[in-house]
């Protein structure tokens, strides 16, 4: 059963994570900083929720690589980090822009698509575990043929476990998917495929709530998709204006006026 | 007495996999579609361990991550072309920087699938996988090497390519050939000229009636000082190799032998690719025409 749920205060929190993260960030040269934010929110509730996180076993798997790096304010959240350890994209860091595994809650590295659902699949089926697994790809990952493969496979051995959450935030590098794609929407394959679906705000911890507990509580002996309708760059205006913010740094002054807007 | 009949080191592989798995329950043998008779009876007598992942070869690659991230073993067995250049980023980005382990069985390395086309040919493999330092890659030129390695990978699992060839082998080369002297992993035929041939896989076969001396590897991703100093004592060296110039183990080796003063380099012309040949063909017209074979 999921806790009942503050959205002032989990506005909050993600106001907090969202300010850490770009502190993080702040003096390296390089960020993903959209990304990142596009599921942060979402992110935030599942952390709240303990769902992700907080288990002996892992329970998240950001395909999605360019937004690996969401994990780092949560990790110091739980006490297993100071800030002043993570020399975020430093020469020899550990903590860079994509996964690395030297970081015990990191189960895979990422940076290439279309990797995170087939390790997901590998992982529960090994373990046999029943508790929920997270797996977070992007919209635009959809299109990498190994998803199609770990898709149908999750599907056909009905690894109801696996909870896929879509990152709709509609943007790839190339621009809006709505633009460069005109028609496509990852349900195209999903649904064909026989997942059990939902449609989030994935900026709406009510509409989250609502959700997660539907899906999470209700038996089904298939996977979940959850599309969740985003925002690249949320919350950091500036960022959210264009597609080109993609893997562009921000000043020093746009990245001072965020923090302070977050404060 | 000894059985000196060639057999298919594959179905050899495979029933030991079996018996492995009649004792432990971590091992997962993954297929993406590719059969065998052998494993025909491993999926009746072992279902739990085998996996069938569909003709999907990024798919499986990253299932055998995920495997082996949950404490499992992950076998993972296919024809060579398609679990191996097919499917490489997979290994790069998820094998290639972590220590998880996988046993990688590619059959049919070379030109062994000679009735197809280039889909079908693998000549690249080897420098692929030698960009992966944490990687071994071993061909075995017999089935107790080839089991001998499958013993050590289940007893210590750790990332290993095994080349498997399609053709029978002997199930120990020292057996027939009284010629060979083992040397760690490789073989050696000493003979009293001044040249040195380099080899590995079932063409070995064909080189070891020629009267010159004879190196056959079965690790293709290290050379040891011992087989270093074999080699650098020959003035004239010939690697023979199915593989692609520049490829194979060319370039582990050049380096390692600068003074030799003459190195030659047996390798199979890109225009394989175009002209439908043989395996027995291209290797006669690419490999051993020099020696008259």
């Amino acid at each position: 059963m999921l806790k009942s749920i503050d959205s002032a205060y989990l506005i909050d929190r993600s106001r907090y994570f969202r300010r850490s993260y770009l502190e993080l960030v702040y003096n390296s040269h390089e960020a993903l900083i959209p990304s990142v934010f596009s599921i942060i929110d979402i992110i935030t509730y599942l952390y709240h929720q303990a769902l992700i996180l907080h288990n002996s076993q892992y329970d998240l798997f950001i395909s999605k690589g360019h937004a690996a790096s969401v994990i780092y304010p949560y990790l110091i959240d739980l006490g297993l980090f100071n800030t002043s350890e993570i020399d975020f994209a430093a020469e020899g860091s550990k903590f860079g822009i994509y996964a690395n595994t030297d970081i015990p809650q990191i189960p895979m590295p990422s940076g290439s698509l279309g990797h995170g659902l087939g390790v997901a699949a590998g992982y529960t089926y090994a373990k046999k575990i029943h508790s929920p697994i997270f797996v977070f790809l992007g919209d635009g990952e959809v299109f990498e043929g190994s998803v199609y493969e770990a898709a149908l496979f999750v599907s056909l051995k009905s690894l109801s476990n696996i909870y896929l959450i879509i990152d709709c935030n509609n943007r790839t590098i190339m621009g809006d998917l709505d633009q460069t794609y005109p028609g496509y929407h990852p349900s195209l394959l999903f649904n064909s495929l026989g997942y059990r679906s939902f449609n989030i705000d994935g900026h709406d911890f009510s509409s989250m709530h609502k959700v997660f507990t539907e899906a999470i509580t209700a038996s089904t002996d298939r996977p979940t998709v959850i599309y969740a309708n985003t925002v690249k760059g949320k919350g950091f205006p500036l960022l959210e204006s264009s597609h080109l913010w993609h893997n562009r740094m921000p000043s020093k002054d746009q990245l001072d006026n965020a923090i302070k807007e977050l404060s | 007495m000894k059985n000196h009949s060639p057999i298919l080191l594959r179905d050899s592989l495979i029933d030991k996999i079996g018996a492995f798995c009649s004792r432990q329950d971590n091992i997962c043998f993954i297929s993406p579609d590719f059969g065998a008779k052998a494993l025909d009876q491993f999926r009746i007598d072992h279902p739990e361990c085998f996996i069938f992942t569909g003709i999907s070869e990024q798919f499986s690659v990253d299932f055998a991550y995920g495997l082996a991230l949950g404490s499992a073993i992950p076998i993972l067995y296919g024809m060579a072309p398609f679990v191996t250049s097919r499917c490489f980023e997979q290994y790069k980005v998820l094998f290639g920087q972590t220590d998880h382990p996988l046993l990688l069985l590619g059959i049919g390395p070379g030109l062994s699938y000679d009735h197809n086309t280039i889909s079908h040919y693998t000549l690249e493999d080897i420098s692929l996988f030698q960009s992966l330092p944490s990687f071994q890659i071993f061909h075995p030129i017999d089935i107790d090497s080839g089991l001998n390695l499958l013993n050590n990978f289940v007893d210590s699992p750790n990332q290993v390519y095994m080349r498997v060839d399609r053709q029978p082998l002997p199930v120990n080369c020292l057996d027939i050939h009284t010629d060979l002297r083992r040397i760690g992993s490789s073989y050696f035929k000493k003979n009293s000229n001044n040249t040195l041939l380099i080899s590995y896989g079932s063409i070995v076969f064909d080189l070891l009636i020629t009267d010159y001396s004879l190196l056959c590897l079965q690790d293709l991703a290290f050379i040891s000082d011992d087989i270093l100093a074999i080699i650098n004592s020959y003035d004239r060296i010939i690697l023979v190799e199915e593989s692609l110039p520049n490829n194979g183990i060319y370039s582990l080796l050049r380096h390692k032998v600068p003074n030799a003063s003459f190195f030659d380099h047996k390798f199979i012309d890109p225009a394989i690719m175009f002209c439908k040949i043989s395996q027995k063909e291209a290797r006669r017209r690419f490999l051993l025409s020099s020696f008259c074979l």
